[in-house]
């Protein structure tokens, strides 16, 4: 057997002799072989050489802690004057609050312990701390609401949370997505989606799912969902901007760094891959308010690219746990000052480019 | 991709694709073709004279064939051919991912093609089978329906969809294929299919379904564990969850709590803690703080209610484990008292288990004292034969039937696991995972089944239904009487549970549920629930109070459509510039920052919902005219059908799928009907409201029409998923959708190949879609329609004649978004809205463009109503939107 499968490339072979006409049959209706399908074809422009990264002399400002701070897990804020910290004490969550001038710790609230925060969300004024909880026998999402002077805690299945006005968005990869208690659409249930197990969304109904582990990424308009696939080996973080696109950082393995960018393109419909340094390696990201806003957070160093420019910057934490882009640009990047345990919490303020 | 090489491959050729090459020429045959046998294990090829020309070897999976000289040997999606008198290899057709790949040898020339599948929710991952016909023709299917043929060279010749997923394609001699699907057995000839799928089950509105006493509050809103009907003024009902059950009373004008003081849950801190607290907790609890469970309600031969329940000791040594009793607790004139002189007796009747697990008592009573009381296979009973007190345990049915009793025992944990019967305390019969036997002897294994979840008889007839003997298997119902049993069909593919008065009125119900008559099943689909037979053909089933319609109006019938050739590829329809002539602007309705869909009334007047809410449009304010409590959102897009004074009909969800027709401006009126799925109504001139549905059971309503005379069925119309409706006159209407169904989560839409119907009042026709589902239809004149779906896909009809569009963008390429929307004033003035903040119009001439920037660049439009004397409205999940003239 001479198999010609793709050597014979196509039936383009089969145009040059042209056979009997087949048996006789009614005659059937023209038709292609395949028409497209609904999703849009993966991005195929190459990139043009990539940029250097300029290495920025901004330098970075640590906020001060109270003494014997702990790794930070969770940063983010309502604005400037109003962070919200989390850090892990081990047995217990230590909640800390910058005012615009100083850190403080607040007085934390009878919630399970074994909680490790990942995200500080808003439900209008009141902050909200999100993070996976982890008993011995079961595991669930801590939600933990700052109530007057307390914190009320709520424990549910382990599930992606986001906030949207007074309502959270929860997403329980493969089962349901629901804002408030109203249930979603969901994509259809299969292996494929079952990996989408990634949230990012700009309102509950203008949602992305991605599969960091296999490249996968769709939409969800509030009525409908579609295939955008990047053309990524592992979709490792998607943001969303203010202009109703979305940044992706992509890579080859779910487990490494990634070092490609991309970001859809909602007038053209699809992924567009930009030039990025060629030392660029980078495990998320996080889009600031500016137009092409985007910080690339790696461990060694993070890129901020931003008026067509890269910047880059040194990691100066041991252990980078959590990132936030101020309203003002400057980006927090919080997590451990040393690798050695009991680790010392360390938070930094990047500067942005102003005006570039 | 797909589009680009095909367009290659077309270009490449310079016209339609070539005449496929056949298949060489076989060698000149011999007097008589040589003849295959297939045995065991081997294929052997004989010549005339007997003699052995060539063997291969075969198994029981392998599909064989034998045609134009060759043997086709398919087997998991890949066929390989052999010369039938050389038995020389010839390649393979086979499927690689998303192409058809034929392998060959020289002069042959192989090739490769790409695979299409219709436009579907994002997250599905295609299956697909593979046949070779008699002819050469290659059939591949794909689990959404789609068929795709080819000729023996790979040109394709033509493309077609069939109802639900393809399983498998098996290759007849006489040149067809049987097609499996997941709705049925399909033939498809080289032309196109011959014949789909029967229906399984029919819909009927023979019966009425109204809200029981379940439905008032309080318990409205609670879990209801276990309900005793003793008259329509004195029913009971258990409720709550396993932590919190309570007992009510309705005596015909409320429901009361009747207390019962002797059940308390256990201290739930230390079930719900975790651990290792749930042991130090449930260690430090003092002994003898107990858990009462009210599990059943009861009512004995005599008429005393009785609350049947389990006490649970937390075991000391092993936390996580408990101790389980019964505990009979009676009814006394104002609460119910435990039967604290049983409980010496029912000490008996202890086990130990972990956690909270379902263990349920079982209870029947016979005039005369028989009484029978079984907790997980322990059982006491009094007045009995002693086969009632058998540690095999018991369960009873039809307690004062004219046979006495029968009997069903457990075995091991599982109290249904499985069934013997007794009649009079004498086993005739047992059913359990062997089959049906008698004495000792199995005499039908077909109705082997490993876990029998009911039982109902009534005299010499039994019911039993097992549900699904495997994952994702139908239930099987069993009917027999004291001398043989049969196998039902049965309409509820996943029937859990029986109950009836006689042999002439069953009921069975699952996630639907249906009545049999004695002949034959009325399928009542939106329907669920447990059974409690409270009347000759009269149930409630859930929260629902079933009972046949007095006066049920005839069916709406129309003759069957004729099943239509495969559609052409649909034409390119390329954009136009953008229309200068109107302008988006945001509008502002108070409550409504968005809204799903938009209706407007025979008055012109507008009216508008979301997921949660309905309102009529007042000047530049809504005024609320329902909200959806329970039940899910308001999601069906066309949920509205407004009449003149404010009022209409809409659509609103029950429970899970269910969907109730109601009429609006009638607070507190039942609804009209429920059923699965249901997605659009609209109304006709005449008065009457068309209603279709996307339901995936063929025993649901497609359709529906509403008029002041009642509710009629519509039948005979194709089975498919329908998403919208548009009726030109009663006589002159369309229904749009999808062969096949999706769910989402929060509502059905139809996918797989779409089709656009056609009703005049007395026949149906249908036309194919190629591009996929329809999701939206308009009427915009006498015969005429536009409807548009998935995939940019159009389908416009005139005078009976079909031609189908799908959207070209800038640069020639197809623009694949969802269309979801279609509107018009007439003929030429069409108004198109989708995904991508797709608005376009139609001319009559061209399609074009409206600006809809100002809705940001990925909005999906899901409702429009097109501009008139006064502006027009576009509605999305993002937005609402007026349509005004370009200053």
């Amino acid at each position: 057997v001479f198999p010609l499968r793709a050597a014979v490339c196509l039936a383009l072979a089969a145009c040059s002799a042209a056979p009997p006409p087949p048996p006789a049959l009614p005659p059937p209706p023209v038709v292609t072989a395949a028409p497209a399908t609904a999703s849009p074809p993966p991005v195929a422009v190459e990139p043009p050489p990539p940029p250097a990264a300029v290495l920025s002399e901004r330098p970075l400002t640590p906020v001060p802690l109270p003494p014997k701070t702990p790794a930070i897990t969770a940063v983010g804020g309502r604005d400037d004057g109003e962070v919200w910290l989390f850090a892990d004490g081990g047995d217990e969550v230590i909640p800390l609050r910058w005012d615009g001038a100083h850190v403080a710790k607040v007085p934390g609230g009878g919630c399970p312990k074994r909680t490790t925060y990942e995200r500080v969300l808003f439900l209008g004024d009141v902050p909200v701390a999100v993070g996976p909880y982890a008993d011995f026998d079961e595991a669930g999402t801590m939600i933990t609401r700052r109530t007057g002077r307390t914190w009320a805690c709520e424990v549910g299945p382990v599930r992606q949370i986001l906030a949207f006005g007074p309502a959270l968005l929860r997403y329980s990869p493969g089962y349901e997505l629901v804002y408030g208690s109203e249930r979603q659409p969901m994509p259809a249930r299969g292996e494929a989606s079952y990996e989408l197990r990634a949230i990012a969304a700009r309102a509950p109904h203008d949602v992305w799912l991605y599969a960091q582990s296999r490249g996968d990424v769709v939409h969800g308009n509030g009525v409908g969902w579609e295939s955008r696939p990047p053309g990524v080996a592992a979709a490792l973080a998607l943001e969303v901007d203010s202009a109703g696109g979305a940044w992706l950082l992509g890579g080859d393995d779910a487990k490494q760094e990634g070092h490609a960018l991309l970001r859809w393109d909602p007038g053209a419909r699809a992924w567009q891959r930009l030039p990025v340094p060629d030392d660029l390696r980078a495990g998320a990201l996080r889009v600031g308010g500016r137009r092409d806003d985007v910080w690339l957070i790696g461990k060694a160093h993070f890129h901020h690219l931003v008026g067509g420019v890269f910047h880059r910057f040194v990691n100066p934490l041991a252990e980078l746990r959590a990132a936030w882009v101020a309203p003002s640009g400057e980006l927090w990047i919080a997590g451990a000052a040393t690798a050695t345990r009991p680790a010392a919490g360390a938070v930094y303020r990047v500067p942005t480019e102003k005006n570039p | 991709v797909k589009r680009v090489l095909a367009a290659l491959f077309l270009a490449a050729c310079g016209a339609p694709p070539p005449p496929a090459p056949p298949l060489p020429a076989p060698p000149p045959p011999p007097a008589r073709e040589p003849a295959l046998e297939i045995g065991k294990d081997a294929l052997t090829v004989r010549d005339a004279s007997g003699q052995v020309l060539w063997r291969a070897s075969h198994d029981r999976y392998q599909k064989v064939l034998v045609a134009q000289g060759r043997v086709l040997i398919a087997r998991s999606g890949r066929v390989a051919l052999r010369d039938l008198a050389s038995g020389a290899e010839r390649g393979s057709v086979s499927l690689d991912g998303d192409a058809l790949v034929r392998e060959t040898v020289a002069p042959e020339v192989g090739f490769r093609v790409p695979l299409r599948l219709y436009p579907a929710a994002a997250g599905r991952t295609a299956e697909r089978a593979l046949a070779v016909g008699a002819d050469g023709t290659i059939l591949v299917g794909a689990s959404d329906g789609s068929l795709l043929a080819f000729d023996p060279g790979g040109a394709p010749r033509f493309q077609t969809g069939v109802r639900g997923a393809v399983r498998s394609i098996e290759a007849r001699p006489d040149g067809t294929f049987a097609v499996e699907t997941r709705a049925g057995d399909v033939v498809v000839g080289p032309e196109g299919v011959r014949a789909e799928a029967p229906p399984r089950g029919a819909p009927s509105l023979a019966f009425r379904v109204q809200p029981n006493l379940l439905q008032e509050p309080p318990v409205d809103r609670l879990e209801v564990a276990s309900t005793l009907y003793v008259a329509r003024d004195d029913v009971w009902a258990l409720t709550g969850d396993w932590a919190h059950r309570r007992v009510y009373h309705h005596d015909g004008k409320a429901w009361r709590e009747v207390p019962a003081p002797g059940l308390h849950p256990l201290d739930r801190r230390c079930w719900l803690a975790g651990t290792p607290e749930r042991e130090r907790r449930c260690n430090a609890l003092p002994v003898g703080q107990d858990e009462v469970q009210a599990d059943r309600l009861a009512r004995t031969p005599e008429g005393k209610i009785l609350l049947l329940a389990t006490r649970r000791y937390p075991m000391r040594a092993a936390p996580a484990w408990v101790s389980v009793e019964l505990a009979v607790f009676e009814y006394a004139g104002s609460a119910f008292r435990e039967r604290a002189e049983l409980r010496k007796a029912l000490d008996k009747t202890r086990v130990e288990m972990g956690g909270h697990g379902g263990l349920f008592p079982l209870y029947a009573a016979a005039p005369g004292g028989k009484e029978v009381l079984c907790l997980n296979g322990e059982c006491l009973a009094r007045g009995l034969p002693p086969a009632f007190r058998s540690r095999q345990g018991a369960a009873v049915a039809d307690p004062a039937g004219p046979r006495g009793w029968v009997h069903f025992s457990t075995e091991g944990n599982d109290a249904f696991q499985p069934i013997g019967l007794t009649f009079g305390g004498q086993a005739l019969f047992r059913l359990d995972e062997t089959g049906i036997s008698r004495d000792g002897v199995v005499v039908d294994p077909d109705a082997a089944c490993g876990g029998y979840s009911d039982l109902w008889a009534s005299g010499d007839e039994v019911w039993a239904v097992c549900a699904g003997r495997q994952q994702n298997e139908e239930s099987q119902l069993t009917r027999g009487s004291g001398k043989a049993f049969t196998h039902v069909p049965t309409p509820v593919p996943d029937a859990y549970q029986l109950g009836g008065t006689g042999p002439d009125d069953v009921w069975i119900a699952g996630q639907s549920s249906a009545h049999f008559d004695g002949r034959a099943f009325t399928a009542l689909s939106g329907v669920s629930g447990a059974i409690v037979v409270v009347g000759r053909e009269e149930a409630w089933i859930g929260r629902w109070h079933v009972s046949r319609d007095p006066a049920p109006q005839p069916d709406l019938a129309g003759a069957p459509a004729p099943l239509p050739a495969p559609a052409p590829e649909s034409r390119a329809l390329a954009l136009g510039s953008v229309d200068p002539r109107v302008r988006l602007e945001p509008a502002s309705l108070g409550i409504f920052p968005g809204a799903l869909g938009l209706a407007q009334g025979p008055d012109g007047q507008v009216w508008i919902h979301d997921t949660r809410r309905i309102a009529v449009v007042a000047g530049d304010s809504a005024r609320l005219v329902h909200s959806v409590s329970s039940g899910g959102p308001l999601r069906c897009q066309r949920c509205l059908a407004p009449a003149a004074d404010g009022k209409g009909l809409a659509l609103t969800p029950a429970e899970d799928r269910v969907v109730s027709l109601v009429p609006l401006a009638a607070p507190g009126a039942p609804p009209l009907t429920r059923a699965p799925d249901l997605l659009a109504l609209a109304r006709s001139p005449s008065g009457a409201v068309w209603i279709v549905g996307a339901a995936e059971g063929d025993a649901a309503p497609r359709a529906l029409v509403h008029t002041a005379a009642g509710l009629r069925l519509v039948r005979g119309l194709p089975l498919a998923a329908y998403a919208d409706v548009a009726p030109w006159t009663d006589d002159d209407v369309w229904l749009a959708g999808g062969l096949s169904s999706f769910h989402d989560g929060v509502r059905a839409w139809p996918e797989g190949e779409g089709l656009l119907v056609h009703f005049d009042g007395r026949a149906f026709t249908r036309h194919r879609a190629p591009d996929g589902a329809l999701l939206a239809v308009v009427a915009v004149g006498p015969g005429e329609a536009w409807a548009v779906g998935r995939g940019g896909g159009l389908l416009h009809v005139k005078a009976g004649t079909a031609e189908a569009f799908h959207l070209e963008g800038e640069g020639g390429k197809a623009l694949r978004v969802a269309l979801r929307a279609v509107a018009a004033s007439g003929p030429d003035d069409v108004w198109i809205a989708g995904d991508g903040s797709t608005l376009l119009r139609w001319d009559g001439k061209s399609l074009r463009r409206v600006d809809a920037r100002a809705a940001g660049p990925d909005a999906a439009f899901t409702a429009l109503i097109v501009p008139s004397a006064a502006p027009g409205w576009l509605a999305g999940p993002s937005g609402l939107w007026r349509l005004r003239p370009a200053p």
